[in-house]
């Protein structure tokens, strides 16, 4: 219980800090949101009276604390350029950036895991060398190249994917499914790699144990002694680094959300950035982090299922 | 003024309208088949729509015109003839002293939520835009009305505060201030996302940076020229997305402004192209105010320097047609000083200072791009050219505070140029940002505001033109040219105006 009030505090503290750099920084960057509202025929007079109504002649200690007070309520304000409540904005585009995220780690672990244990098994063997180039290969090619090619493949050539867009899952298990996986797989070529790297590590480390051996010296089957005997223990590197990676697709499949047209948070995000779009910029930072630091105690949570003794050393405090 | 049906308006207006026959009729489709009722037609924007309420969706954009189009319609029309047509409204009349306007409205039109549409929606919706308490962007370009008043439940009467041949272009655009919106809706603050009109599709969802679905409405008042049951709007930013997207098939129609994907496109044979050239141009700001460009003989050398052609070619690959005015109709010679670099050198001599010149620009590539071009032709001409690459709300910050030296700018498309003309010409103007003051400029300017008929109207604008081009203040360049890219199953193109296709008319051929 300790160890649960004292990593929610430190949540607190985080969100606390990371959503007064954001509003600092957005607030220095040059650009105005006034302008962009009143476009191009606008006079000054206009401008300013958009600055007014927004609000934004107010000093910047106010401007937050009163954004605060309106995030612990649960209103996150309102976009500047379209009216629209900001949780509205992220709730309703966050399902598509989730459903991103699921799809592409669903499948760098579904490559990860097997290669990564085949090239733990066959250290320094041609098969390991094979995963490694193969590896470093997709890791090289920055996932927009990645999409360009897919796309191209996939998508114009053999016409069996769709190009862009979002279909939600009410039209249909696989048409909402079919949308994900060109996007999904631009990301996931290259995470796998990462993914078997530290499984490979990991789990060279644990098959040099002594139970291991033990286990193999009374004959245990290879695939049981490697699924439930040195599975978890090499696990632990592989669920940070899953973590990161997933809190890292929160906002951060940008590039990715905008060339396959997908509706996220990520392109709610920049269109936001682009237009001093301040409110959206705030909620979206903040969804952001909550999310990062929610994944990353989950990732906690998961070493004390994953391992007793991370049990019993909290218990003990 | 006689009471006309059809207001055959040869001169009254300065829009791509002429061009826009021409190239209407040479793309269109001939002897169009049967339209065929049903199914979906998707198409591509490039840009979300801001919202419906001219009190908070700014002003449209070709994306915001093509959704808004489908919902709502606007009191007149313009045929591919150039004549205004009724639409909501069936006829209209000029008084004598030209200060009002009466026009009849067309009876049995109700909004999709079933109430009908009467003189008092039309009244309510301009004279909400011309309260200034209400701060519509719209507002800007119909100034010259004092007010609507209703007569009775479909006849309203437009007051001006003078004699102003731009108010039937003002009324028959599918813009903020043209289209008709629900008065109720409005009122009940739902307007801005949930959009009620009269047109021939009613709003289903909006589903932000994703798509808007509108369907076919069942009792619209002249439903037999709707075909498709419903029409998907995808947002799709990316120009090369939206491309493919087109390519694979996953939408029907694209609008874009890519060199590259139109010159592409026009070989593809998979794929259909239709070119609109609408009024409007590109425009290079010369800051009068500034030092040295408060010379006329600097700024003309500027302008000399300068080669539209060139720029037209490596920025837009020839898909812009050249322009010595922005207004889209022949004006005649209107002093435009084409490229001549032996001239430019010649004033920079004549001048006999070093001439040093900042130029701000856009930080995206065609920004950038832009910026070099010119650097290097100034740089020939013997000038010396600084480039200060800027975010775009930035820009627009520098140049209505007037922080700016050189700048590019437009002037976008309308039915009538003339009130962006007066606003960057007329010295006491808010819009009139190159800081060039002239006498005779600002006698041009009011006297094509308030003339007394159609052509004198037109003349005076091709004047102010003429002596925008000599007072070199400001640089027309890349005429409005529309490319819209279609599956060749899609038919019912027509001419249109503004850069926006009237996909509501459309359908898909069988086979």
């Amino acid at each position: 219980m300790r160890y649960l009030v004292g990593r929610f505090g430190h949540l607190i503290t985080v969100l606390f800090l990371v959503t007064v750099l954001t509003f600092l920084l957005v607030n220095v960057l040059p650009g105005d949101i006034a302008y962009d509202i009143a476009g191009l025929d606008a006079s000054e007079a206009e401008v300013q009276a958009i600055r007014e109504d927004l609000g934004l002649e107010r000093p910047f200690v106010i401007r937050y604390f009163d954004w605060l007070s309106g995030v612990l309520v649960g209103d996150w304000g309102i976009s500047y350029r379209t009216g629209e409540p900001v949780t509205e904005a992220i709730l309703t585009r966050f399902p598509v950036s989730l459903e991103l995220m699921i799809v592409t780690q669903l499948i760098a672990v579904l490559l990860a895991v097997p290669l990564g244990v085949i090239s733990a098994l066959r250290a320094n063997s041609k098969v390991d060398r094979v995963v490694t180039v193969t590896g470093f290969f997709f890791l090289s090619v920055p996932a927009f190249m990645m999409a360009i090619i897919l796309i191209y493949i996939f998508g114009l050539w053999l016409n069996w994917l769709p190009v862009t867009g979002y279909e939600s899952i009410s039209e249909g298990l696989w048409t909402n499914v079919r949308t994900f996986i060109l996007p999904a797989l631009s990301i996931a070529l290259a995470e796998w790699t990462l993914l078997t790297r530290v499984l490979r590590a990991d789990m060279i480390g644990v098959l040099q144990e002594d139970y291991i051996s033990m286990a193999r010296a009374k004959g245990m089957p290879m695939a049981r002694i490697l699924w439930v005997h040195a599975m978890r223990p090499s696990s632990f590197s592989l669920i940070t680094l899953l973590g990161l990676q997933v809190g890292n697709l929160i906002g951060g499949s940008i590039i990715i959300e905008s060339i396959f047209a997908l509706p996220g948070v990520g392109r709610l995000l920049i269109t936001a950035i682009y237009t001093r779009d301040f409110m959206v910029i705030q909620g979206c930072v903040t969804f952001i982090a909550l999310g990062y630091v929610v994944i990353n105690f989950g990732v906690d949570m998961c070493y004390a299922l994953l391992d007793p003794r991370v049990r019993t050393a909290r218990a003990h405090g | 003024m006689p009471n006309h049906a059809k207001h055959t308006i040869r001169s009254g207006f300065s829009a791509g309208l002429m061009m826009a026959v021409c190239s209407a009729v040479a793309f269109a489709v001939p002897a169009q088949a049967e339209p065929v009722k049903g199914g979906t037609l998707t198409v591509g924007l490039e840009t979300d729509v801001r919202g419906f309420d001219p009190a908070k969706g700014g002003v449209y954009g070709i994306s915001g015109r093509t959704v808004a189009g489908a919902i709502e319609e606007p009191l007149l029309m313009v045929d591919p003839d150039r004549n205004f047509q009724p639409f909501l409204a069936t006829s209209w009349q000029n008084s004598d002293d030209g200060l009002a306007w009466t026009l009849k409205l067309r009876k049995g039109v109700k909004y999709h939520d079933g109430t009908d549409f009467e003189a008092s929606d039309v009244a309510h919706h301009f004279n909400r835009i011309l309260d200034p308490k209400t701060k519509a962007r719209a507002r800007a370009f119909i100034t010259a009305i004092k007010d609507a008043q209703v007569i009775d439940d479909h006849t309203v009467q437009f007051n001006l505060k003078h004699p102003w041949h731009g108010f039937l272009p003002a009324i028959a655009g599918r813009d903020m201030a043209g289209l008709i919106e629900s008065p109720e809706q409005t009122a009940a603050g739902k307007q801005n996302r949930e959009p009620i009109g009269t047109g021939p599709y009613i709003f289903q969802e909006w589903r932000g940076g994703d798509r808007i679905i509108v369907n076919k409405n069942p009792d619209y008042w002249d439903k037999d020229k709707i075909n498709f049951d419903k029409i998907v709007y995808r947002i799709l930013p990316d120009p090369q997305t939206r491309f493919q997207s087109l390519k694979a098939g996953d939408v029907d129609l694209i609008w874009t402004d890519r060199g590259n994907s139109i010159r592409a496109a026009e070989k593809d044979k998979s794929v259909t192209v239709f070119a609109q050239d609408g009024a409007g141009s590109g425009l290079f700001l010369l800051n009068a105010s500034k030092p040295p460009l408060d010379s006329q003989v600097v700024r003309q050398a500027v302008r000399f320097a300068l080669n539209q052609k060139a720029v037209n070619k490596i920025l837009w690959k020839d898909t812009k047609n050249f322009a010595e005015h922005p207004l889209g109709i022949d004006c005649g010679d209107v002093a435009y000083p084409f490229h001549n670099m032996a001239k430019a050198k010649e004033l920079v001599a004549q001048y006999g200072k070093p001439i040093k010149l900042e130029m701000i620009h856009t930080t995206t590539p065609r920004g950038r791009e832009l910026g070099e071009i010119y650097q290097q032709l100034l740089k020939k001409a013997g000038m010396e050219l600084v480039l200060a690459p800027v975010d775009q709300s930035i820009l627009v910050k520098r140049v209505f505070t007037n922080k700016y030296m050189m700048s590019g700018w437009r002037v976008a498309d309308a039915l009538d140029i003339g009130p962006q003309l007066f606003g960057l010409s007329y010295s006491k103007s808010p819009y009139n940002i190159t800081r060039y003051k002239s006498p005779e400029m600002d006698k041009l300017s009011l006297g094509m505001r308030t003339a007394k008929d159609p052509k004198t109207r037109i003349k005076l604008q091709c004047e102010m033109a003429k002596q925008i081009n000599i007072a070199s203040n400001m640089a027309f360049g890349g005429a409005n040219r529309y490319y819209i890219v279609m599956q060749p199953n899609i038919k019912g193109m027509r001419g249109f105006t503004m850069g926006t296709a009237y996909v509501w008319y459309m359908w898909r051929e069988k086979g």
